[in-house]
């Protein structure tokens, strides 16, 4: 008698502290999954305000000719734009600036090479609206050159390089 | 005899237009810096101390067409000068006053001579108004600045410029004196084998333009002749790739001249 009371305590005392493990368990995969929902939100809302790079690969024409990157609306509202040259073919120093769609200016020239930063100051700098980069060949340039790299009229944040 | 040359090489409607073309040519680089949004007191401060500033705005003009016309300048106030001495028949009476060693001395340096001051003057002047227009000093930021300011980015005397920009465009006014110096000689040399002061003046232009063509086809750009007066329209330009570049045309120029002046020396 003594032993099975013995037994049926020891088993609902075993039960006690599954049901706690569980409890425990359930617990711990609901903070989890809180934290993991406000940081998502957080950060993807984050990247949805200070706006996302577009890549650019293109064919710059000679003896001072320019070409545009796609357009891209601007979604925050800092008056920052970044052009992140990668590549130059030849390695030729090109001249960028930032347009509105209209092609009036909004920031003007700046020398990029490769691997290189830049960094523009809009004027005016609206949310809303479309922007595009000019790349430009200097009058020194006798060949067409290619230019890759990413922009953004807004401040995503470092280029990688 | 040099001191008559000089002034003959200075004092001509050649070198008059030498300057204002070389003005003109320097406002034309500059439009491309000037062509950003209205400068308006708030939008300038919101900029980094010193975006705009001399410095800055004369090496712009530097990259625009004087680059290309720099040959031209340099031979338009005295280049074509023996050539209309011996058509016209001056150098018959000049040497009726003078020996010819004492002539061709006195023509040689007063055309190297205007042909630099040809350059220089205009990129002197132009930078003496770029210092009244724009403030002067050098901007800091890495990201939002105007040109690239490495060291390896604006030409051999790169490293002048962060600590001592001034100096650092009296250098390239400097080295664009001695490049009109050796075209103006180039021009002079070639005015011994050449009947045509058209040709004459041309020719340096065209040589340089085909050079500076096939420099860059052959995807060896540094090397161009535009190194020597220009020498931050590229990366890594080196004192190797202007030194070769002026050498070869200096040199070359130079024996062409002695020895075209001997021959007609000896065939008089």
């Amino acid at each position: 008698m003594r032993f099975d009371k013995i037994c049926m305590i020891d088993v609902s005392n075993k039960s006690r502290e599954d049901f706690k493990k569980g409890e425990k368990m359930k617990m711990r995969s609901l903070v989890t999954g809180l934290i993991v929902i406000v940081l998502s939100v957080t950060l993807v809302g984050k990247a949805i305000a200070a706006g996302s790079f577009s890549t650019y690969n293109m064919t710059i024409p000679k003896l001072g000719g320019s070409n545009t990157t796609s357009n891209v609306t601007k979604v925050s509202s800092s008056d920052k734009a970044v052009v992140c040259s990668d590549q130059i073919g030849g390695g030729y120093t090109l001249n960028a600036r930032i347009e509105l769609l209209n092609g009036s200016v909004a920031a003007g020239y700046q020398s990029i090479s490769n691997d290189q930063r830049r960094e523009y100051t809009l004027n005016p700098s609206t949310a809303g609206s479309s922007y595009h980069a000019r790349i430009a060949t200097t009058i020194f340039i006798p060949v067409d050159v290619q230019a890759t790299g990413w922009w953004s009229p807004d401040n995503p944040g470092s280029c990688g390089f | 005899m040099f001191r008559e040359e000089l002034k003959r090489a200075f004092i001509n409607y050649g070198f008059l237009a030498a300057v204002v073309i070389g003005l003109l040519a320097l406002s034309q680089g500059l439009s491309d810096y000037l062509s950003g949004p209205p400068m308006t007191s708030e939008y300038l401060s919101k900029l980094p101390l010193f975006y705009n500033n001399s410095y800055d705005a004369f090496i712009w003009s530097q990259r625009g067409i004087i680059g290309l016309l720099g040959p031209l300048l340099a031979v338009l106030p005295f280049s074509d000068s023996y050539l209309n001495d011996r058509t016209s028949g001056f150098l018959r009476n000049i040497l009726s006053r003078s020996s010819y060693k004492e002539y061709l001395f006195a023509k040689y340096c007063s055309t190297g001579l205007s042909g630099g001051f040809a350059i220089a003057i205009p990129m002197t002047i132009f930078f003496l108004v770029m210092n009244i227009v724009f403030p002067r000093g050098i901007n800091t930021n890495p990201y939002e600045l105007r040109i690239i300011s490495t060291p390896e980015a604006l030409g051999p005397f790169g490293y002048f410029y962060q600590n001592n920009p001034d100096l650092y465009i009296f250098l390239l006014i400097g080295l664009g004196c001695i490049f009109g110096m050796v075209y103006a000689i180039l021009g002079l040399s070639l005015s011994m084998f050449i009947e045509n002061r058209y040709v004459v003046l041309a020719t340096p232009f065209v040589l340089f333009m085909i050079t500076h063509y096939l420099l860059a086809l052959f995807r060896q750009p540094a090397w161009s002749p535009l190194s020597a007066l220009v020498p931050h329209w590229l990366i890594g330009i080196t004192w190797i790739h202007i030194g070769i570049s002026l050498g070869g045309i200096f040199l070359a120029s130079s024996m062409g001249f002695f020895l075209g002046s001997h021959v007609k020396e000896v065939r008089a």
